[in-house]
């Protein structure tokens, strides 16, 4: 059976026609499962983790960013295939997936093509895309073997995989993270960026004035932070479309 | 004196030091490498190294082939081609299989020569800001 978890910012008044349709269009494809609703009561971890004894064939997370970096964060690594219907603003992971829209999302589930992917783990959290911090008073170690120490005002990004479009280095598939480090430098006028590369599987990063990471666009994750990779830990329905 | 097959890997770095950051401890990658900041310790590549011209590296150093444009203040070890472009400052001693000095560079050290005899002579094609250009633009469509 299906299970389709509906975030709680769809009970919204602007969202019903919007969720009054997704519902329709699953019906009509014939992948029609059990709705779930999240509300004040009723967290998406508990309704994920009282939906997976009954060993369901797909979880579909309806919502953005932060619906789905919940989801993977409640599957508790369980096996189990999930997708996304996009719905509302911050949905930069579902577009990466090859999914444009709610239709679109609708589409790509009954074509079910399932792809195995990594996912980053900070702090024991799973993250998608990426996490990304200031780099004032910040240093990273990379493989307990060197640090390094931006000398200027800019951001630090950990990616598994790249949603700002294709032809870049992220492959979620390599068991490797990207470290991007951007420092800003001159005035307002002359702003020039150094930009700096760097591969691993094994990053810990400590902010002295404990700025927090951000994960996936959605979740704040405290430092000192250890950042890793779960190899092949999510299976997801994908577009064809999608960017890796 | 680099292969054009060498050129193109350069573009393939997977390590790019930018020149905004420092980096201190032992550097041990299997990839291309790029060094444009600070590093204090050692770099070790299996791949190709190239030190930019406002790099400043105390360090020692191993990589399959390299260019160097920036200081350096410790032992290089190239297993194949060593280019010292007319920015280059080296205070250490150097093992290499050839090498190319441009007038300009500045070189305090020994320098130990290997497998001379088995070497071809080949074309020059030198590795320059060009490329080290192309891989900034990469770097920047991605972020």
């Amino acid at each position: 059976m299906h299970i389709y978890i509906f975030d709680y910012f769809l009970k919204q008044k602007k969202y019903e026609k919007i969720v009054a349709k997704i519902e329709t269009r699953l019906t009509d494809l014939g992948l029609n499962g059990k709705n779930c609703h999240v509300g004040p009561l009723k967290s998406l971890t508990s309704i994920v983790r009282d939906e997976l004894k009954n060993n369901p064939k797909t979880v579909v997370a309806i919502g953005n960013n932060s619906t789905l970096n919940q989801l993977i964060n409640s599957l508790e690594g369980l096996p189990v295939p999930i997708g996304i219907i996009p719905v509302g603003a911050n949905n930069e992971i579902s577009r990466s997936f090859g999914i444009k829209d709610e239709d679109d999302a609708c589409n790509v589930l009954s074509a079910r093509l399932i792809e195995t992917i990594d996912l980053g783990v900070i702090n024991n959290q799973y993250f998608i895309s990426s996490a990304k911090i200031q780099n004032k008073e910040t240093v990273i170690e990379i493989n307990n073997q060197y640090t390094i120490e931006p000398t200027g005002p800019g951001n630090i990004e950990i990616i598994n995989l790249n949603i700002k479009g294709k032809n870049n280095r992220s492959n979620p598939r390599d068991g490797l993270l990207e470290l991007y480090i951007t420092v800003s430098q001159g005035g307002i006028i002359t702003k020039n960026i150094d930009k700096s590369l760097i591969q691993s599987n094994n990053i810990i990063v400590n902010n002295l004035i404990h700025k927090d990471f951000i994960i996936d666009n959605s979740v704040e994750i405290k430092t000192p932070a250890q950042i890793g990779v779960a190899k092949e830990r999510l299976k997801i329905i994908i577009g064809r479309e999608r960017i890796f | 004196m680099f292969k054009t097959d060498k050129n193109s890997e350069f573009k393939e770095a997977e390590t790019i030091i930018g020149p905004s950051v420092k980096v201190e401890g032992d550097f041990v990658g299997q990839g291309n490498l790029i060094v444009e900041g600070v590093v204090k310790g050692s770099v070790k590549t299996d791949g190709n190294l190239k030190v930019g011209d406002q790099s400043k590296i105390e360090a020692s150093i191993a990589a399959a082939n390299a260019i160097i444009s920036g200081e350096i203040k410790g032992d290089i070890n190239i297993k194949g081609d060593l280019e010292l472009t007319a920015g280059a400052k080296i205070w250490g001693d150097i093992e290499t299989e050839t090498i190319c000095i441009a007038r300009g560079a500045f070189f305090s050290g020994k320098c130990t020569m290997n497998d001379i005899n088995n070497k071809k002579p080949e074309e020059n094609n030198n590795i320059g800001e060009k490329e080290m250009k192309e891989e900034k633009e990469k770097i920047e469509e991605e972020i």
